[in-house]
């Protein structure tokens, strides 16, 4: 910054101006978290040991121990590893599609459960330190706050090494790599991202029609390819039954909405069931067809798609949200043009 | 690096050493019952179908403690008993008169395929966490 007639400023003076209420709130929001983090660890000590009993990443380990010993990956057989189950939400050992029991049976089959377990919790909980860091610290001020009104979900999130602390960090990685030109690998990357994502949540899905939304016609066919391919891979593991019974749990899980969701917040406004079953389905089609929509921002359609990812779902828990955050994602660092697929020279 | 990273690995195996539980349950009373184990504060459990009679683990010891409580309910879901669990689990009596006692966990069974394992049910699954 030059002062008038040419004069540069002192950098002290710069310093301290560019020190402004962004910079101030941003402070105070990882400061908060930081505290806050420590907080749940003091409330929920649990937290610093994922192997216990009943924690998500447990629950990851238990479905791929179950269907390394060739049981049911949806059901308990004595001698399995104890997975709880709370009858308001959830019935079954695996809420999920089945992948994410794939993506474990090698670890479960090769490594001690201490080793899997906290690789994999350490890995979640650094996705989302890093893009909740990110966010805050690249974010301008409305971005900062939001970030901040999402701390207490992220924390959850972080520390119960649920998957969504990954799919958070993949995702926003294709954010990233959208940022960068196109380039065969890259495109594969993305795509890759996005299939696996959707193989373990279906909500990742829309970030598919997100890519089509902006032409990046390579990396939605790689998307394609790769869900095609992870799909081929799960049904040879866990055997073609795997995607009925996934289905008929899936249709079950419907039925059992959670406050924070978009069905809950129908129930809560005394609509009927037939019209609470239906709600993640409406909101992934409303999202979709708003991330088309707006296909010329891409910034804003990236955020709702992000919305969708988070809503498309029955069980929305409070920790859920944290998914949220990609939808700041866009918003923390400068615009640049989003440039459509072609072909590039590696 | 290396060295640290060994370091943390030996941390993490001896961490992981201490983190183990197990369940042995001993049902010598004329009713069958059913054992649910808690997850924290919160309404998540497992539970086992215990008929009368029986002697088997729950879980045999695995890395993973557990945070209780545990609770005996009878037929009807009706709570008979409950205590907060040891973190390394326990061993459950139940004895002809009905009394219920848990105990340090079983010592590691020398053949644990010799022993049975309790079959997981949803019974009594929507009976409140004693601990709320």
């Amino acid at each position: 910054m030059t002062g008038g007639a040419g004069v540069v400023e002192p950098t002290s003076a710069r310093g301290f101006r560019a020190f402004g209420l962004r910079q101030i709130v941003a402070m105070f929001v990882l400061v908060f978290s930081a505290f806050a983090l420590v907080l749940f660890v003091q409330l929920r000590p649990d937290y610093l040991h994922p192997t216990e009993i009943g924690t998500d990443v447990g629950t990851y380990f238990a479905a791929g121990q179950r269907l390394v010993t060739g049981h049911e990956i949806y059901t308990l057989s004595p001698g399995d590893r104890p997975v709880p189950i709370w009858p308001e939400f959830w019935t079954v050992p695996l809420v999920g599609p089945p992948t994410i029991a794939v993506l474990w049976a090698l670890p479960a089959a090769i490594f001690p459960p201490i080793i899997a377990i906290y690789v994999w919790w350490l890995a979640a909980f650094a996705a989302t330190a890093a893009i909740y860091v990110w966010t805050i610290v690249r974010g301008h001020l409305l971005v900062v706050i939001a970030a901040g009104i999402l701390s207490f979900s992220t924390i959850i999130t972080a520390l119960s090494g649920n998957v969504n602390g990954l799919l958070i960090g993949g995702l926003a990685a294709v954010w990233f790599l959208t940022q960068e030109p196109p380039t065969t690998r890259r495109d594969v990357a993305i795509g890759f991202l996005v299939a696996l994502a959707t193989a373990v949540k279906i909500g990742p899905a829309l970030f598919g029609i997100w890519l089509l939304a902006m032409g990046r016609w390579r990396a939605a066919a790689a998307a394609v390819v790769a869900g095609i391919a992870i799909a081929l891979v799960t049904l040879v593991v866990a055997g073609p039954d795997i995607i009925p019974t996934y289905l008929r749990l899936a249709a079950d899980t419907a039925n059992r909405v959670t406050s924070f969701s978009a069905g809950g917040i129908l129930q809560g406004l005394g609509l009927p069931q037939a019209i609470v079953v239906l709600a993640p389905a409406a909101v992934a089609v409303i999202c979709g067809a708003l991330a088309i929509a707006l296909r010329r921002n891409p910034r804003a359609a990236f955020s709702i798609v992000a919305v969708g990812a988070a809503f498309a779902v029955p069980v929305v828990r409070f920790e859920t949200l944290s998914v949220l955050l990609l939808v700041l994602i866009p918003w923390t660092q400068a615009t640049r043009p989003i440039p459509a697929s072609a072909p590039t020279v590696e | 690096m290396m060295r640290w990273l060994a370091l943390a690995l030996i941390g993490v195996l001896c961490l992981g050493c201490a983190e183990r539980s197990s369940l042995f349950v001993e049902n010598l009373s004329a009713q069958p019952v059913v054992v649910r184990v808690y997850f924290n504060s919160f309404g998540e459990s497992f539970g086992f179908r215990v008929p009368a009679g029986v002697r088997a683990w729950g879980w045999a010891p695995l890395e993973g403690r557990v945070t209780g409580p545990i609770a005996v309910f009878d037929e009807s879901c009706t709570i008979a008993w409950h205590q907060e669990i040891p973190m390394d689990g326990g061993h459950l009596k139940l004895d002809a008169g009905g009394a219920i006692e848990l105990s340090a966990p079983e010592p590691p069974s020398p053949a644990p395929s010799a022993n049975a394992f309790l079959e997981f049910t949803d019974v009594c699954a929507e009976a409140a966490n004693p601990r709320r």
